[in-house]
Parts: structure tokens; C-alpha cells; sequence
């Protein structure tokens, strides 16, 4: 323990160190003659408890002792006042400015060791309190961080059982739709060719009609004119032809959406995983997706040459053509006069290999980072994509992968998918 | 007059199908369950089978293995919205049926196919071939090595199949080289590799390719033309492969990764033949010239059919059937797998190019349009592809 001694009087000063000097747990004794050096003194070393005189010229000990509890810094010292006053009053407002404890002057050696001897114990609870303080607050955070990433992998957990689900769903929902869409577009392809051949009678029987050949009653006639009229059978035969036209892209649709679940259901050898070079698999996605790329954005690909991954070739391939071509559709969508820039970066880290493609297209506003993995969002037109691109991908290289997927965004100056897959 | 039995247990699919047959000239029957289904076949006589996968009680495989069991000669279609990847694998590697036709499907398209199914048949079952057949002098059936490996085949079992390939040199040795030069882009580097990446009905053919070849090199082929019919095979196999990986973007459907390899197993077939006769074939002049001469010109017509017959009594899929029989004229209106063939043929003309450095053979400029390809894109890729391999 280390203990100041504030006093105007040297005398009073050299009595208390000699005083105090014999007592085993005080390691320090410091002696302060003008009260006005005390806060410098305390913050320059570590005391642990203050004596003070009341009176003294330059700042009395109440002044000095309202200083030093105004500020919190100074509030673990106990204070302890050389009782010198007969002033009650003084006294009082002493303690009642949070003075420790007092010890008469003159000083008797045994008052003094036992008034110290109690700031001491005071001041050792007060040191322990404060220690085990720390170690609770310590103990706070880390539970706050471990109940952070609990949540956060409950989150992903549920995020990526939902991602799974896509997977069964995508095998019963196809096959269940397929079997109503079945009959449902071939009947309307007979329906069709039904439908054109009763057209084709009542062409010919209007004709008849007209040409009187039938020799039906005037009447007749003219009704059959009128009933063909007020049915507006005119405008009915065409808006027919034209209600098949737009019925038949409506099957056309349904039927694409069921057949990229069932592609993706449907793994061409189950999940058989190979080495395939990183390299192939990409250019074979530029490839095949240049159609869509060509006239929209140029595309550049970095990587090393030597970088062989582990993987099902199929459903990889299958993510990187549908990040490409997202990429090219996301700058299409800016109708720009000069091509956009799609870059494909790849390299290995330590177990890992890092896969990102980025366009320099609209970017992706925040609040939809992490929504456009799930199944059927989409920013796109209706009519436009299927929305499940994004959900296959995730669920291909976190679930059959074990790797992550995320996406970043600057808005207005592109996004870009980072994939991390490992190495073996 | 036909008849077709459709089997569903959906009545709307067996009256929309009934229907689309409404303009044909075929008697339809149908049949909500197999127990009818057979019942069916028995009284009536059947010619074609149409059937579903999903059905109560007897499935539809089960019941596509009974009909190919007990009436081998009914043409049998599976029709399914069944997309679970086991049942299909299955039926495929049994080849339980000549087409797998998904729902939704589109009716013309379904009815051209059934019609060139039943024009296919009548075509293999015409007299001038049964002559050529019976004038082979020997019954090509697989040696007793391969036959076990064909039934391990059948019960799925890869593990065991490659311990059989791998305990029989000649097997795993011909394995080694088909996966070193007639596939392209992977080089697996073992057998067990090569097998999985062939995968069990691949494998299959591959089977009965190298018990071909063990049949003919015992019969004492001729060498150098045995060698080089055998290196134009390859050579075709790799070639078709590229074709559908770098210019179709995918892969060739189900089962039919090697019909480039067996495309000319009749020409093999019938050559050794005639030349056990001591008339032509693996003759003194066994150049690639007169190699070239015999499949294009001499045989063109027969060892086509001839290599087709195999490939049926060997129960390989049908569209390497329809590569072996069509694959010099790829735009016959009879074939079902149209890209496949064409594929075939541009590769087998290609193949002899490469091996007799010449442009004396020619492809029909409509097969590259047929699969949208450009002629010199075509040739120079080709010519990169083989440069880069050394070939």
C-alpha cells in the first residue's frame, strides 16, 4: 500500500512517515506539504490511501477533500482527515464530503496504526471488489460474442436447411406438376387441331350461306347472318387463335421453370465428385454462356493455371454459368452504349480456393445481400428467370460442397460473388 | 395394324394420350395398373408398350422387366414425370426401354418416334440381313470372363466389377486404353478411376468391346488392319466426345458415352468373316486406302446392319444401335437420335482424315447445320485438339 500524507507542517509530516514507517502492509510513503500538488501527485503514482491535514493556507483539507471527490478518478482512496477541529460543523461536512476517517493530533502511534490498519482492510475489499469487477465484466463480453455466433450459425443453420429443402422440393414439386402438365399440354395441342378443323367448317358453311346454295328459308338466312354477328364470331375465331398462341407460352413457361428444378434434381451420377481443373471449368463457362455475354460486357479471367478443385462437375459448372450470367444480365439491364466488365478471379489460400466474379453493373441495394440466395426472389421482370439460380447455387457449394457463397455490393458500381470452396 | 398398350395409373394421362393416337392408324389400348396391363398383353398381342414409372403394387420397371423377360419383341417406351435419379439409373443400365420420353412431352415429336420405332423394326427384321447374319461363320457371344463381369453388371455392384477387371489382364489392360485414347478431356490413371468415370452402363459397352476384341485377336486378325480399324475407333470415340463437350456443351445422353467406340464393330465383325472365307477383308492390303474403301464403299450398307444386330442381342442401349446402323447416313428419316448419329458420322469422317492425312472424305454440309456447328470452326479447333494431343 502506498500512502500520502498532506500536511503544511513538516514537523507533522516527518512525525506520521516515522509514525507509519513501521507498519508492514504500507510499502510507500509519500509526504505532500502544499495540497495544492495533490492531484498531480495522485496521478502520477499509484496511492493507495491519503491522510490530510484540515488546516492548511494554500487549500484547507475540505476544500481539498470536495476536489478530489468531485472527480471520479480519485473515488477508490479513502480519506482520511488529522482531526485538529473542535468544529462539529467542519467535522461533519468533512465525512459528509465523503472523508474516510479521522485521527487526532496529536498523533498517538496506536490510533494511527489501528485507523490505518481499517483504510488498509477498506481499501484491500475495495481492490478485490474492483478485480472481480473486471473479471465479471470480461466474463460479460464473452458470453455476448459466444451468444453473437450462436446466433449467427442457428441463422445460417436454418438459412442452409432451408436452402436444402430446395433439393427434395425441387424432385417432388417436379414431378408432381409434371404429370397434370403432361396431359395439360397435350390436350391443348389436340385442342388445337380440334379447334382448327371447326373452324374450317364454319368458314365453309358461311360461305354456303352467303352463296345461297343451301336454299334455306330467307329467314333463316338472315337470322343465321345475325346470330353470327351478334355472337361477334368474327373477332371470337381470331382472339382464339390468339388465346392458344399466349396459353401455349404460359405452358412453355411452367414447363421451363419444372425442368431447371428437375435438371438440378436430377444430378447427372448422383453427387460423384472428381479433380477437375478450375481452369476448364471456367472457360467452359465463358463458353457457353457467350451468347449471352458478347454483346453486353467484356469478361476478364485471372487465375492460375495449375488450380485443381474437387468437385461435381456438373453442379459446378451449372453456379459458375448462372453467376456469369446474372453478371451480363444485371449490366444488360443498364442498356449502356459501351461494353460492361465482368472479371473472374480465382486463387488458392492455404485450404481453400477462392472463386469471385464482379461486374461493374447497378450492384445489389444491401437489404437484399442476403435475399437473393432464397428460392424465387428475384429483381428481375415477371416472366423473367425462375428466381432459383441464386437458391441452386447456394445449395450446391454449401450443402453438396461444404464451401460458402457470399455477395458483395457497392451500389452503382457493381457486385461481385465470392465463392470459397475447399481444396480437397 | 399396330397395336400400342399405354399403361399409367393417371386416367387424364391414358385419355390425353389415347387422344393424341386419334389420327393414326394404330389400335390403342390401355391400362391403369400392371396386373391389367399383362392381362392385356396376353390376350391381345401387343406390339409397343408405353409405360409410366409410378404405379401401385408393380411398378413400372418391374413391369418393363417382365414384358422384356417374357415378350422380348414388344417395343417398350417409358414415359415419366419421375425425376428421382435411382429408378432411372436403373431402367437405363438394364435398358428397359428402347426411349425414355419425360412429361411433359410434346406430341408430334411423340408420335414420330413411335413411328420410327415400328419402321426400325421392320427394317432389322428384313431378309437380306437375316442372310447376312447366317453368313458369318460364327456366333459372336461374349468369352466366360466377360459374362460374369455382365452379371455383376446387373446387379449394380461397381466394387465387384472393377475386382473382375482389374484380376483379368486382358480386360484391364483394353480399360487402360480405351480410357487413355478414346475419351476426351479426363485421363483417369487407374482402373478404378476409369471405372467410376465411365460409370456402370457405360461399362457395359465397354464390356462387350473388349470381348470383341479378345474374340477377334484370338481368331488371329490380321494385325496391322485389326490395329488400325481398332485406332480409327479410338480415334472416333475421342473425336465424338469432343464434339458434345466443346461444341454441344454437354454431355451425350445416358449411356451412350462409347457409341463413337462401337460405331464400326460390324465392319470388324464382317471383315474377319470374309477373311476367314479367304475372300476379302484383313487382307495382304490392309491399308487405310482400302480400309477406307470397305466402310465407305464395299460394306458401307451391311456392316452397318451387321454391327446394329450386335449391339441388339447384346442389350446395349438404343442409341448406340441407331449410331452403328446410321452412322454413314446420318440423315435418314428414320432415326430418333438425330444428334447423336450426326455427331458419329462427323466424327468417324473426321477420324479417317486425321489417320490417312487426306480430305478425300466429305461430310454432308446439312450434318454441321443440323447440330449448328461451323464447318471451319469445326476443322480448326479439330486440328488444335489433335495437335496439342500428338495425334
Amino acid at each position: 500500500m502506498n500512502i500520502l500524507v498532506v500536511d503544511d507542517s513538516h514537523f507533522n509530516l516527518s512525525l506520521a512517515k516515522r509514525n507509519l514507517e513501521d507498519m508492514p502492509e504500507i510499502s510507500q510513503i509519500l509526504l505532500c506539504d502544499d495540497p495544492r500538488q495533490v492531484t498531480a501527485i495522485l496521478d502520477e503514482y499509484d496511492i493507495d490511501i491519503l491522510i490530510t491535514d484540515l488546516v492548511m493556507p494554500a487549500l484547507t483539507g475540505l476544500d481539498l477533500l470536495k476536489l478530489l471527490r468531485s472527480n471520479k478518478k480519485y473515488d477508490d482512496i479513502p480519506i482520511i482527515i488529522f482531526n485538529t477541529i473542535d468544529d462539529m460543523d467542519t467535522y461533519k461536512e468533512c465525512f459528509e464530503h465523503g472523508a474516510f476517517d479521522y485521527i487526532n493530533k496529536p498523533i498517538n502511534t496506536v490510533e494511527l496504526h489501528a485507523r490505518l490498519k481499517v483504510a488498509i482492510e477498506a481499501k484491500k475489499s475495495l481492490n478485490n471488489l474492483k478485480a472481480l469487477l473486471e473479471v465479471t465484466k470480461r466474463q460479460n463480453e464473452e458470453l455476448k460474442e459466444i451468444n453473437a455466433q450462436l446466433s449467427e450459425a442457428k441463422f445460417n443453420l436454418v438459412q442452409s436447411e432451408k436452402m436444402a429443402a430446395i433439393g427434395q422440393l425441387a424432385a417432388g414439386v417436379a414431378h408432381e406438376i409434371n404429370n397434370p402438365m403432361g396431359y395439360i399440354s397435350s390436350n391443348f395441342e389436340v385442342l388445337q387441331k380440334h379447334f382448327s378443323k371447326i373452324s374450317e367448317f364454319l368458314a365453309l358453311y358461311k360461305e354456303k350461306l352467303l352463296s345461297g346454295n343451301l336454299a334455306p328459308s330467307e329467314e333463316s338466312v338472315i337470322e343465321l347472318n345475325q346470330k353470327f354477328n351478334s355472337l361477334n364470331l368474327d373477332f371470337i375465331l381470331e382472339d382464339v387463335n390468339d388465346i392458344f398462341t399466349e396459353t401455349k407460352g404460359g405452358l412453355e413457361r411452367i414447363s421451363d421453370i419444372v425442368n431447371s428444378l428437375r435438371i438440378y434434381a436430377r444430378s447427372d451420377k448422383g453427387d460423384e465428385k472428381g479433380y477437375h481443373s478450375l481452369q476448364e471449368l471456367l472457360h467452359q463457362a465463358i463458353l457457353i454462356t457467350n451468347n449471352e455475354v458478347k454483346y453486353v460486357a467484356k469478361i476478364a479471367l485471372v487465375l492460375p493455371k495449375d488450380i485443381i478443385i474437387y468437385c461435381n462437375r456438373n453442379q459446378l459448372s451449372q453456379v459458375f454459368i448462372n453467376l456469369i450470367v446474372n453478371a451480363a444480365q444485371a449490366i444488360k439491364s443498364q442498356n449502356r452504349i459501351s461494353l460492361g466488365k465482368i472479371t473472374i478471379k480465382a486463387l488458392q489460400e492455404g485450404n481453400n480456393i477462392r472463386i469471385e466474379i464482379a461486374d461493374d453493373g447497378p450492384g445489389i441495394p444491401e437489404e437484399n445481400l442476403t435475399k437473393i440466395f432464397e428460392p424465387f426472389f428475384t429483381t428481375k421482370e415477371v416472366g423473367q428467370g425462375t428466381g432459383l439460380g441464386l437458391s441452386i447455387a447456394y445449395d450446391i457449394i454449401v450443402n453438396k460442397h461444404g464451401g460458402k457463397i457470399t455477395a458483395e455490393s457497392t451500389p452503382g458500381k457493381g457486385a461481385s460473388f465470392i465463392l470459397i470452396l475447399p481444396a480437397v | 395394324m399396330k397395336k400400342i398398350l399405354i399403361v399409367d395409373d393417371e386416367i387424364q394421362i391414358l385419355k390425353s394420350l389415347t387422344r393424341m393416337f386419334m389420327d393414326t392408324d394404330y389400335r390403342i389400348y390401355t391400362a391403369q395398373n400392371s396386373n391389367d396391363a399383362l392381362s392385356i398383353i396376353e390376350s391381345e398381342g401387343i406390339d409397343m408398350i408405353i409405360s409410366d414409372m409410378r404405379m401401385p403394387l408393380v411398378d413400372g420397371y418391374r413391369l418393363l422387366n417382365i414384358v422384356k423377360e417374357k415378350y422380348p419383341k414388344i417395343i417398350r417406351i417409358l414415359l415419366s414425370g419421375y425425376t428421382e435419379e435411382k429408378p432411372m439409373y436403373r431402367a437405363l443400365l438394364h435398358n428397359l426401354a428402347k426411349l425414355y420420353i419425360f412429361k411433359p412431352w410434346n406430341n408430334n415429336d411423340f408420335l414420330m418416334n413411335v413411328k420410327k420405332l415400328f419402321e426400325n423394326e421392320d427394317q432389322m427384321n428384313s431378309k437380306d440381313l437375316i442372310d447376312i447374319i447366317d453368313d458369318l461363320d460364327q456366333i459372336y457371344d461374349s468369352p466366360g470372363n466377360c459374362n460374369e463381369i455382365i452379371a455383376r453388371l446387373n446387379e449394380e455392384d461397381l466394387n465387384e466389377v472393377i475386382n473382375l477387371i482389374e484380376s483379368d489382364p486382358d480386360i484391364s489392360s483394353c480399360l487402360l486404353e480405351v480410357s487413355q485414347t478414346a475419351i476426351y478431356g479426363v485421363m483417369p490413371n487407374s482402373i478404378r478411376q476409369a471405372a467410376q468415370y465411365i460409370g456402370l452402363p457405360n461399362l457395359k459397352s465397354f464390356i462387350y468391346w473388349a470381348s470383341l476384341k479378345s474374340s477377334l485377336k484370338s481368331d488371329k486378325a490380321d494385325g496391322g488392319a485389326f490395329d488400325t480399324l481398332q485406332t480409327h475407333s479410338y480415334l472416333t470415340s475421342r473425336i465424338f466426345l469432343f464434339i458434345y463437350e466443346a461444341f454441344l456443351h454437354k454431355q451425350p445422353p445416358e449411356a451412350s458415352m462409347f457409341a463413337g467406340l462401337m460405331h464400326n464393330i460390324g465392319l470388324l465383325i464382317q471383315l474377319n468373316s470374309l477373311r476367314k472365307k479367304q475372300s476379302s477383308g484383313f487382307g495382304a492390303d490392309a491399308s487405310i486406302e482400302k480400309l477406307i474403301q470397305l466402310d465407305h464403299e464395299d460394306y458401307q450398307h451391311s456392316h452397318q446392319m451387321v454391327g446394329a444386330h450386335f449391339i441388339d442381342i447384346w442389350d446395349l442401349p438404343f442409341s448406340i444401335y441407331e449410331a452403328t446402323l446410321y452412322h454413314h447416313r446420318p440423315t435418314d428419316n428414320n432415326i430418333v437420335h438425330n444428334e447423336l448419329v450426326s455427331a458419329v458420322n462427323i466424327a468417324q469422317a473426321y477420324a479417317w482424315r486425321a489417320l490417312s492425312a487426306s480430305d478425300r472424305i466429305r461430310v454432308e454440309p446439312e450434318v454441321f447445320a443440323s447440330l449448328n456447328i461451323s464447318v471451319d470452326d469445326f476443322e480448326k479447333r479439330l486440328a488444335r485438339y489433335l495437335k496439342q494431343q500428338k495425334i
